[in-house]
């Protein structure tokens, strides 16, 4: 397909898209009417039944073609229900499909959830933190230590998470038809079992086991055995007890956020313009954002344009070569973070090699398959990326650093003042911080910096953003966001924060946070470094008057 | 060598119709023609004169497969194959299916993406002979 042909068909397929997600709104309305005449008109429900399969059905067949897959799988799951509960018993188990229809009728709701996350997502931020707080993360623990799975089950909700305890593997397997896990956590050693869960896990490869679903062992027992076990499955974490919260829940906040990341851009450089066409399709198909090089001679300004995470590139081209090129892009510094990797026919090792060494990260041979060619560009995005956040980001935390911070909050407030929409700073700082260090140590005190680091990414929208100003001191700047909203979740995330439970050397202890807020319309015309100010007076205020709490800036 | 160009597909649902309408155009570059139902399908075909027809199974009036027995009761499709795009595709009712004389199923929900290359395979899999 030419160029324009590809953007045009992209443009009609989300408008599409968008079509029927209205359409599904209005479907799920006449469903749950449908479900709620089932017990009011009991003589009707053959035909209610009836009606609602063909719902389902043609529900099934629909939701995949738009990508919401969770859909089609959900509702084959109750047409299929329905079928069963007519073939099997027509008259005794009536009254069964009935009920379960009642009660699980969520599930659906729940996949539409995912549609309008998606579609919300992409179409307003706005609402994200209420959209967050539905799309709640489940985590599975299977930990027969019920003490130990208390206790994490208080500290991870404090984060956000929604915990399902188990004792067994048998019981946390019987569970998933009921509700999906998006993590899931095993202790290895299963007293109640008599036996090693990561062995148990190989040989029989429960339901609850997929690919997609995140893996993480706990353990008191490190052996060789054990983490050879925990690979062979796939788990992306190993942690050994006494558990270190924090640093658990920080790598939980990680795969869930890498999970949640947007698929990222590409540039392709290549002289067949066709395969080039071909190779964006592909990965547009995945969501990834894809240009082609028009002028070879204008490469670092379409790089600096464009701002890609990668650049696939051919090796030979009749006016300069992919080493060439390359070489180009290396002579400038800012583009060193920038992920560059050769697609080529090429079968030559030595040439290969040379090529690599002229700057290049690697190599993929030519022809590529498609799902090949998607998974060698999404890994290697996401190496990019993470040199680049290691780059201009606060090692500790992740989040902004001070000068960047500042910039950002000048830029904010005069883009408030353009849209003449409100902007609110928040300056957040953790209470006698200092003691922690003296009594617990560095360390100790980095775990704490971070799990509130932690929160702030997690309950704040991605457009909200977050820097560490000082040593135990963060400045969030909230655009379009009024003074009670932002009190509202900044209170939230201090109620939060002072709930998390941090161990040192088994003893355990908490900590506060005392925060300020100042909204640009509180105020008439102040410039940021002003309204900075404001917002540490209110945090001054809140410290004063006992700490622990939000205070907001009055004029 | 005959080529593929012209489709028909019958299809009661508008979302699927327009999504499916433009796969096959924009993607395949195919002339689609779309009927909402069976009985429409059946006073157009002939005319239109399609080289492989779709079917959706599940439609209001005419069904998909009582559709497809009043087809294959024109003599001038005898060498037009016939598809069904359904959701069900069980093995035992994809042979249901072929023994009421389609080609092949291809399966809903269907990747718009790839629908073309999926009705093309079909379609040179059964050439006349």
């Amino acid at each position: 397909m030419p160029d324009n042909i590809v953007l045009d068909f992209n443009q009609q397929l989300a408008g599409l898209k968008n079509d029927y997600i209205s359409n599904l709104k209005d479907e799920f309305k006449q469903i749950e009417k449908l479900i709620h005449l089932l017990s009011v008109e009991k003589n009707k429900n053959a035909k209610i039944l009836d009606d609602l399969q063909h719902r389902f059905h043609k529900m099934a067949g629909s939701g995949g073609t738009f990508g919401f897959d969770q859909l089609t799988k959900q509702a084959r799951r109750f047409e299929n229900d329905i079928i069963q509960s007519k073939e099997s018993l027509p008259h005794a188990s009536e009254p069964n499909i009935v009920t379960y229809l009642k009660d699980n009728i969520h599930l659906l709701i729940n996949s539409l959830e995912e549609v309008h996350a998606t579609v919300s997502a992409s179409a307003s931020e706005q609402n994200k933190t209420e959209i967050k707080l539905k799309n709640e993360k489940h985590i599975y623990l299977i930990e027969d230590d019920l003490h130990l799975a208390e206790h994490l089950k208080i500290q991870l909700e404090s984060f956000g998470y929604h915990l399902h305890l188990f004792n067994s593997i048998d019981s946390a397997d019987k569970h998933v038809d009921k509700q999906k896990p998006d993590m899931l956590i095993f202790d290895i050693i299963l007293d109640s079992d008599k036996k090693n869960s990561t062995k148990i896990l190989l040989q029989n490869r429960p339901n609850l086991l997929n690919d997609n679903c995140p893996l993480l062992f706990i353990t008191q027992n490190d052996s060789f055995d054990n983490r050879i076990r925990a690979a062979k499955l796939g788990a992306l974490g190993f942690y050994l007890k006494p558990l270190n919260i924090p640093m658990l829940v920080n790598r939980i906040t990680d795969i869930f956020e890498q999970k949640t990341a947007t698929p990222g851009k590409v540039l392709i450089v290549d002289d067949d313009k066709q395969l080039a066409l071909n190779y964006q399709l592909v990965l547009q198909g995945v969501g990834i954002e894809v240009e082609i090089l028009k002028n070879s001679r204008e490469i670092y300004n379409e790089v600096m344009e464009f701002k890609p995470d990668l650049l696939l590139m051919d090796l030979h081209m009749p006016d300069y070569s992919g080493p060439e090129l390359a070489g180009i892009l290396r002579q400038y510094d800012n583009l060193s973070s920038l992920s560059i990797v050769y697609l080529s026919s090429e079968q030559n090792l030595e040439i290969q090699q040379h090529a690599i060494n002229k700057g290049a990260d690697d190599f993929l041979s030519k022809p590529i398959h498609n799902t090949q060619l998607i998974s060698a560009v999404k890994y290697r995005i996401n190496r990019s990326r993470i040199i680049k956040e290691k780059i201009s980001r606060d090692s500790l935390t992740g989040l902004m650093k001070h000068a960047n911070i500042k910039e950002a909050a000048k830029m904010e407030l005069m883009r408030s003042k353009r849209n003449k929409k409100p902007v609110t700073l928040v300056m957040l700082d953790i209470d006698h911080f200092k003691q922690v260090n003296d009594t617990y140590g560095h360390a100790t005190g980095d775990v704490v910096i971070n799990s509130l680091a932690i929160l702030l990414r997690q309950r704040l929208r991605q457009t909200d953003i977050i820097g560490r100003y000082g040593g135990e001191e963060f400045l969030v700047i909230l655009p379009d966001c009024n003074n009670k909203f932002a009190i509202n979740i900044i209170d939230d995330i201090r109620r939060n924060f002072n709930e998390v439970n941090f161990n040192y050397q088994g003893k355990k202890f908490n900590c506060s946070l005392s925060a300020g807020t100042a909204t640009s319309t509180t105020f008439s015309d102040l410039q940021s470094d002003e309204l900075l100010i404001k917002s540490d007076q209110a945090m001054y205020k809140a410290k004063e008057s006992g700490r622990n709490r939000v205070v907001a800036a009055q004029e | 060598m005959p080529s593929l160009e012209k489709i028909l597909y019958v299809e009661d649902e508008p979302d699927i119709q327009a999504v499916a309408k433009l796969a096959l155009e924009t993607v395949g570059g195919y002339t689609v023609h779309i009927c909402a139902s069976g009985e429409d399908a059946l006073n157009i075909v002939e005319e239109f004169n399609p080289d492989i027809i779709l079917l959706d199974v599940m439609m209001p009036g005419m069904d998909g497969p009582s559709t497809l027995k009043a087809m294959r009761e024109k003599s001038s499709l005898n060498n037009t194959p016939i598809a069904f795009m359904t959701a069900k595709v069980q093995a035992s009712e994809i042979e249901n299916f072929k023994s009421l004389g389609a080609v092949d199923i291809i399966p809903k929900p269907f990747d718009p993406m790839t629908l073309s290359e999926q009705v093309k395979a079909l379609w040179e899999n059964n050439l006349p002979k």
